[in-house]
């Protein structure tokens, strides 16, 4: 869109702008409220839950008590140190708004900001969406990219309201920061580059995904010298970032000084070196002859290399410089994950992407993607190397982990609007049938035919954009918008109704149980059990401890004796498990069960082996066929307690996994105490039994009691024998 | 020191004087009971007592005040306590006075004082009858029971009057339960059962504080007993939207027996206990004024889905049935016009006269502290707070709320303790000012607020901040 040159035209351009973001950020904020109003203002799944928590701390207790926050009521008894080992910059954000809003006399439940922060920032990426187009190309493409990233699902399924996670922020925070980065390197201005760093910062206090834009800037500074293109500008831009970026991003206490130590962050450097010697060699070069530049540049290149390298592995040898993680690992080798660290494969979210969900959380946007990529190629210039150099790197990282869509879904938008935008300016100049005078040489027939392709182009794509935000729409409103606790259901009568029975079973735990009384569950349900039962829990999904988790999943997998000898050696009074039997939940825990058997596996080979837990042919089953070591692990047991007698007491049908339930083979539970399920039986509590008086073992007492019933009715069937006498 | 200090100070050593002498109150021994007779009402989940008492003055001069002596225990957890004439139906001035007679060992009395409308002439006789609820002296027997059987309480209370005064003849009723017996059987004491009452007596010539074991009573109650130990409870006036919006806030138990083993889902599915009467409380229903709209129903960890309304009743199912033992905390609230609440001073101008209900909840419960407050506008100005049960504390402050700029809502927090639900006809009402200027000062404010805003912005978007010149 180019500046209009009169006064009024500029008017009516500030005006037409306002109003499309006005309605570009209603629509961003409006289709992320489905779930607040199918449901309520709830804080979603997860990993929300635990960020809420921090929050609710942060405001009742300040920011410097945050950063010491010792937080003893998980990771049983090992606690965990949250305030050195989250991202805070989440958290501070949302209590930052939380006081500037009662300030100016709105005091608002620090819930409702937490649930409405996501939509709210999503605005902020459109703005920023925007601005960064407007760089790649110009001001059309740029409102066409912020009206994509508004409401594409590939962002939308991170930014629901409620959805409370650290890539809410962290999505606004990536543009933003990639705006000024390519403001700063296209201008060399260091407020710019301070502004990128500034905002690198921040993201850096809010998501690890930060790793992201600590190698994508650096390698778009590396291509461009690669390609011959450095500048003046580049270095101020770059040495400033990287500077500004590095200092500030140590200051968060998770990060430390991993900037300097760890193998993620060395690329950065690498570059800041690189261009230290570039700017000396162009320097170098102006002052003497290009032979003996050469030499000098071919001798120098040499020995930088061989020493960069030699250094980083010497470094890292001797532990200076930290290894590459885990995860990092699993994003080149998507087995990896699976061999060696099943924790971090049983996440679903880290499974590699399915070919449809790109479809699915981004439409059409993705076959214009390439086209994108490849029109920017034809122009080529310094901006448009980033944005290849992102789509390239995000492809891949996409394809093999399913929450990267998230980082790959603004690039795909970008490159789409740059081609729907270029689309548009050849083909929806009508300009031709007004020109009557200039166009002598143009006969009719042309300009029919011109006009006709014209007309057939711009409608079939606004056809597709129609459709794509039908698409949209219903992505959202189908997918994206559940907040997990609650499913929804139907009354017998048709009329809606909620499955609450995690709330309900979580409620019961924080109503009727000791304070401190410590929960053992799986780990998936350890930020829920703190968030909303508010109980002290073994595991969370801060899946920092692997022996712990495994101790769990040991528990779980083990007759339950020796469970109730683990448990008991760590003070667990309550275990809860998730049973979707009875109503066809399938996310259930008899369904994640072979994962807790893999971590414990790890841990302990000799005594639990996967192979056990499967039929003679290989199967998972939990029926009479299932093996013995199934049906005596705990996990069956507590899964399975008294669920026969819902139908004849002999047999239930287990409606999720199509199977036969018998009575014999859940036996009797002696060292166990149901003592709440909820209405649907999703979630199960159990009590550890208190140990027998008398020092007998709880198996003997549970024999000598139902001996003893026995005994009784036996009697009671004699007295009947008595009665004709009297 | 200031001479008000001086004043406090010597206010307070007095009362630590008069309280000092206090100690083993013994009222004047100017009354005689002829004729006592105690009932107690045990179908609700409190205990309902009814004291029907022929006094005659033995004295020589005209006496006015009658103490019915109250043990201690059950005088700490007293709620309505109210006395009228037999043969007037009207009630008559009666307070409780926190004095403290100790009558041997643990046993303590305290009073309940009647003054009766006019003195009454030496050796003539005039009947009163005293009515007082409390949450004392119960417990379920056997404590633990399983899932679906009969629920029996076992009430423990005092055999005779202790009263202050000689009693000639005194009789001891329970009634209210289809079923009663002693758990001590051969005691010095034993009533028998006659048709639905359970009766002790008649006894005849007990002393002044004459006291005997207590009686032990069983009797079936197979219905929850809900107590809610702490209500907050508040009520946003608003002017400008002409609505009274009531929010509360409950902390719920059942006092009812225990489960003997964990709760089963399964034989609580399978045997339909949810739809059986009986000790675990399924459902809540709280009667609300006529007209009532917008109503929520939340807990700690969200909205509670499960809740109706139908007319003035808000039917409320919590996330699980309350067993007895268990707790369930939870909030609602609901809206009101104001109009059915608010009247208009006729001699002062901007002056109003709020009314509002005392409670709002469900039947049959018995409240251990009530924390109700209620929200005037800013600006406004408290004038007069009358409460028609003993009010144990009253705080004037302020409250900031949305759009409230400068010195933010006005706050009326009254504390009751051990209420019960027939309370809740009364009315607590609050007499204040609220002149048109605070109501036209609050979106003028809010105005300025957002102009001195728009022109900051619209001055910040002048300054220029480039170095290219």
């Amino acid at each position: 869109m180019p500046e209009a040159k009169s006064y009024n035209l500029q008017w009516l351009q500030i005006l037409l702008k306002t109003a499309i973001f006005l309605a570009i950020t209603g629509a961003a904020v409006s289709s992320r409220l489905f779930s607040v109003i199918r449901f309520e203002s709830i804080i979603h799944e997860f990993d929300p839950w635990f960020n809420f928590r921090a929050t609710k701390y942060l405001v009742s207790n300040g920011f410097y008590k945050f950063l010491n926050y010792f937080d003893d009521r998980t990771w049983y008894p090992l606690g965990r140190v949250t305030g050195g080992t989250l991202y805070p910059g989440l958290m501070t954000t949302s209590a930052a708004i939380w006081h500037a809003l009662r300030h100016i006399g709105l005091p608002i439940d620090i819930r409702n900001i937490c649930v409405l922060f996501a939509p709210a920032f999503s605005g902020i990426t459109a703005w920023a969406t925007y601005h960064f187009t407007c760089e790649i190309k110009d001001s059309s493409a740029g409102l066409l990219a912020a009206a994509f990233i508004a409401i594409a699902p590939g962002y939308i399924s991170r930014s629901v309201a409620g959805s409370y996670d650290n890539e809410a922020i962290a999505i606004t925070l990536l543009m933003v920061t990639f705006m000024f980065w390519i403001k700063a390197m296209k201008t060399g201005s260091i407020m710019h580059s301070t502004f990128a760093a500034l905002f690198y910062f921040y993201m850096v206090s809010a998501w690890g995904g930060y790793v992201f834009i600590t190698n994508l800037i650096p390698l778009h500074v590396f291509i461009l010298l690669l390609m011959g293109r450095y500048s003046t500008k580049l270095y101020s831009a770059y040495t400033t970032w990287y500077a500004i970026g590095t200092i500030a991003s140590m200051q968060i206490p998770f990060v430390g000084f991993l900037p300097i130590r760890s193998n993620d962050h060395m690329a950065a450097l690498g570059v800041f070196g690189l261009i230290q010697i570039v700017a000396l060699g162009s320097f170098v070069k102006s002052q003497v002859s290009w032979e003996k530049f050469k030499t000098v540049m071919v001798l120098s290149l040499l020995l930088l290399i061989a020493v960069g390298v030699s250094g980083l592995f010497v470094l890292t040898y001797f532990g200076y410089i930290a290894p590459w993680t885990g995860r990092f690992y699993s994003l080149w080798d998507t087995n990896y994950a699976k061999i060696h660290i099943p924790i971090i494969a049983s996440v679903s979210e880290h499974q590699p992407t399915a070919w449809p969900s790109f479809f699915f959380d981004t439409q059409f946007l993705i076959w214009l993607f390439p086209a994108g990529v490849f029109l920017l190629f034809l122009e080529l210039k310094d901006e448009h190397v980033f944005v290849i150099a992102y789509s390239v790197l995000c492809s891949y990282f996409a394809g093999v982990m399913v929450r990267l869509m998230l980082t790959l879904t603004p690039i795909i938008c970008v490159c789409a609007a740059v081609t729907v935008s270029k689309l548009f300016d050849e083909y929806l100049d009508f300009s031709f049938l007004c020109k009557k005078g200039s166009s002598e040489g143009v006969s009719l027939r042309d300009r029919t035919l011109t006009f006709i392709t014209r007309v057939t182009v711009c409608g079939s794509m606004l056809f597709y954009l129609y459709l794509f935000v039908y698409h949209c729409t219903w992505v959202t409103s189908n997918a994206y918008s559940s907040p997990s606790v609650v499913l929804p259901s139907r009354n017998p009568d048709g009329s809606p109704a909620l499955i609450d029975d995690f709330r309900e079973a979580y409620y019961w735990l924080r109503m009727n149980t000791a304070e401190d009384a410590k929960v053992a569950a799986w780990w998936d349900y350890g930020y829920q059990i703190g968030g909303m039962a508010d109980r002290t829990t073994l595991v969370d999904n801060n899946t920092w401890n692997n022996t712990h988790i495994a101790i769990v999943g040991k528990a779980m997998s083990s007759p339950q004796d020796k469970a109730y000898e683990i448990l008991k050696a760590h003070d667990v009074d309550y275990v809860l498990v998730i049973y979707g039997g009875l109503i066809g939940f399938s996310g259930d825990d008899l369904n994640k069960f072979l994962w807790m058997v893999r971590i414990s596996e790890g841990i302990w080979p000799e005594e639990i082996k996967e192979r056990d837990y499967f039929t003679p042919n290989g199967e998972y089953r939990m029926d009479a066929a299932a093996s013995q070591t199934m049906k005596d692990s705990l996990m069956y047991k507590l899964s399975y307690y008294r669920f026969p007698s819902l139908f004849n007491g002999v047999e239930g049908v287990d409606r999720i996994r199509n199977q036969r339930i018998r009575q014999e083979d859940i036996g009797e539970l002696d060292y166990f105490e149901e003592v709440f399920t909820s209405e649907n039986w999703i979630v199960r509590l159990y009590k550890l039994k208190n140990p027998d008086h008398l020092g007998r073992d709880l198996r003997a007492v549970g024999d000598f009691d139902r001996n003893t019933v026995k005994g009784l009715k036996k009697r009671s069937v004699k007295k009947p024998n008595l009665d004709p006498r009297v | 020191m200031s001479v008000l200090q001086i004043l406090t100070a010597t206010v307070l050593l007095l009362c630590h004087i008069v309280f000092a002498e206090t100690i083993g109150f013994v009222p004047p021994q100017s009354w005689e009971n002829i004729n006592y007779k105690r009932s107690i009402d045990v179908s609700n989940s409190y205990i309902k007592e009814l004291a029907e008492i022929t006094i005659k003055n033995i004295g020589d001069k005209p006496a006015d005040r009658y103490y019915l002596s109250i043990p201690t225990e059950v005088f700490n957890k007293v709620s309505v306590f109210s006395a009228s004439l037999s043969d007037v139906n009207a009630y008559i001035e009666s307070a409780l006075v926190p004095e403290i007679v100790n009558v041997s060992g643990s046993l303590e009395v305290s009073y309940g004082l009647i003054k009766l409308p006019a003195p009454i002439q030496p050796h003539k006789d005039v009947t009163i009858t005293i009515t007082y609820a409390y949450n004392q002296g119960t417990e379920p027997y056997p404590k633990h029971i399983d899932l679906g059987e009969d629920q029996h309480i076992l009430l423990t209370t005092n055999s005779l009057p202790i009263s202050a005064y000689e009693t000639k003849a005194y009789v001891l009723e329970f009634t209210g339960s289809s079923s009663f017996s002693e758990l001590v059987q051969d005691s010095t004491i034993s009533g028998m059962e006659e048709g639905d009452k359970y009766i002790y007596g008649p006894y005849e010539n007990i002393g002044a504080f004459e006291f005997d074991e207590p009686v032990k009573m069983i009797y079936r109650h197979n219905l929850p007993l809900p107590r809610v130990t702490h209500l907050s409870r508040s009520a946003w006036v608003s002017h400008w939207a002409s609505t009274l919006q009531f929010e509360e806030y409950y902390e719920l138990i059942n006092d009812a027996a225990a489960l003997k083993s964990g709760f089963s889902r399964a034989t609580y599915m399978k045997e339909q206990h949810a739809l059986k009467p009986s000790s675990h409380l399924v459902a809540l229903d709280m009667t609300l004024p006529p007209n009532s709209e917008d109503h929520y129903f939340t807990d700690l960890v969200g909205m509670v889905s499960t809740s109706r309304v139908l007319g003035d009743h808000f039917f409320l199912k919590p996330r699980y049935p309350i067993i007895g033992s268990w707790k369930y905390n939870f909030t609602i609230g609901w809206t009101n016009q104001l109009s059915q609440f608010l009247h208009v001073d006729n001699q002062e101008s901007n002056v109003f006269v709020l009314s509002v209900p005392v409670l709002n909840g469900p039947m049959d419960t018995f409240y251990d502290t009530v924390e109700m407050s209620v929200f005037l506008p800013e600006g406004s100005e408290i004038l007069d707070v009358e409460s028609p049960i003993p009010i144990i504390r009253t705080k004037i402050d302020n409250q900031k709320s949305y759009f409230d700029l400068n010195r933010g809502h006005v706050k009326v927090t009254v504390d009751f303790k051990n209420a019960i639900d027939a309370i809740s006809n009364g009315e607590l009402i609050v007499r204040y000012k609220y002149t048109k200027a605070a109501f036209f000062k609050k979106p003028l404010s809010i105005a300025i607020y957002i102009f001195i805003a728009l022109t900051a912005l619209f001055f910040l978007k002048q300054v220029d901040l480039t170095i290219k010149k």
